[in-house]
């Protein structure tokens, strides 16, 4: 194709916008055919790709002019989201030789639409990753108003984020009713329950207790052996209630330690797996509603 | 170029170039000065430097070269404080990404 060529069809692309705009455009290009020198020409023809193509450009900027330079804003919140939508503008323009026939078509849409579609060529033009592509797709299609990068959000996260919701909606509802059923049964439960912690309490405090007895009676033992020992040591003037004296010590001291270590072993090993067993009975109503949930 | 350019750094990039011509610069010129920065086919920058001028970024006008009118642009007041915002925000954003290279090479 030559420069006539592509600026012949390039105008009769271009009818349909405003004179002006086609003046400029034209302008634009015969001026850039001149400053590039002839001997330049048939590689900017190459480069420019079809004239379809860039009579899409031209169209698909006239077309969301408005609407651009509101979300325009490179870097408010907003900005970043049309960051990508044009990213493809550029990327387009840049990947020229596979794109041209897709934005072609693009150009005989309606205005808007074309942008649009603008971005969608790029998209696929741009060969990087496919992932990248398809969420910039979806972008470009379905979000007109320029959220293109909460689309892209939502395409990439949309799995993941709808079960999470799922499950939660499930789970308050779950627990309203089951908080509802408790408060409506609590004439029923309630005496139960206090029965039954009445009971675990009385015999936490009587082991406690006896355990505590035990215990104190055995150090006993051992202090009243000990000072049984000594007086015994004193009275070994008369053997017989000398001897007696040591020797009963020694008996009172033995049953004390025996009391004492026994105590200890059991405050050591069984205590804790009795307050285990009770704390676990008493997580079992929430375990339960856990597992239900 | 792997990197995209995004259309406000397009933008950003266009005015400097035509601002560093105080007299003003042409469309083909601006292409090869924009390209020696970033890979842009020959048709993206017409519909860029059109809404540039729409917006008063850019002003134009025609002067005869060679027998024939030549457009050239030239930044406006406007189009002047529109690139020193963006070039403030280009440092903001290269730093940024400059802290998270750091330690790459």
């Amino acid at each position: 194709m030559t420069r006539l060529e592509f600026m012949k069809e390039l105008e009769s692309l271009l009818l349909d916008i405003p004179l002006e705009e086609r003046n400029e455009a034209l302008q634009y290009y015969n001026g850039y055919f001149d400053d590039a020198g002839e001997e330049q020409e048939e590689e900017i023809v190459k480069e420019l790709g079809s004239p379809e193509k860039v009579a899409a450009i031209i169209k698909s900027d006239l077309g969301e002019n408005a609407a651009e330079r509101e979300d325009k804003g490179f870097f408010t919140e907003k900005g970043y989201q049309e960051t990508i939508g044009s990213e493809f503008e550029i990327t387009k323009t840049g990947n020229n030789p596979s794109g041209q026939g897709r934005t072609g078509q693009g150009g005989t849409g309606q205005t808007y639409y074309n942008s649009n579609n603008k971005y969608n060529d790029n998209n696929r033009n741009y060969s990087g990753n496919g992932n990248y592509n398809s969420s910039g797709n979806h972008g470009g299609s379905s979000y007109q108003e320029g959220n293109n990068y909460t689309g892209y959000q939502n395409s990439s996260t949309a799995g993941g984020s709808s079960y999470t919701g799922d499950g939660k909606g499930k789970n308050s509802s779950g627990n309203v009713l089951l908080i509802l059923l408790a408060v409506i049964t609590s004439p029923i439960w309630l005496p139960i329950l206090l029965t039954v912690l009445g009971v675990a309490i009385g015999v936490i405090v009587a082991v406690v207790g006896v355990l505590f007895g035990f215990g104190v009676a055995g150090i006993s033992l051992i202090g009243a052996g000990l000072v049984l020992f000594v007086a015994g040591l004193a009275e070994l003037a008369t053997p017989f209630y000398g001897l007696l004296m040591l020797g009963g010590g020694l008996v009172c001291v033995g049953i004390g330690m025996m009391m004492t270590i026994a105590v200890g072993f059991v405050c050591k090993r069984v205590l804790p797996v009795l307050i285990n067993g009770f704390v676990n009975l008493c997580k079992l109503p929430f375990k339960n509603r856990r597992a239900m949930a | 170029m792997v990197f995209n350019t995004g259309s406000a750094l397009l933008d950003a990039i266009v005015l400097a170039v035509v601002s560093k011509e105080p007299e003003g610069t042409y469309g083909y010129k601006i292409t090869q000065d924009v390209r020696q920065a970033i890979e842009v086919s020959e048709s993206t920058l017409y519909p860029v430097l059109r809404r540039l001028q729409k917006e008063d970024c850019l002003e134009v006008y025609d002067l005869e070269f060679g027998g024939r009118n030549r457009r050239y642009y030239k930044i406006t007041d406007k189009g002047m404080a529109q690139l020193k915002l963006y070039f403030q925000e280009w440092e903001i954003y290269y730093r940024k990404i400059n802290i998270i290279f750091e330690g790459v090479k």
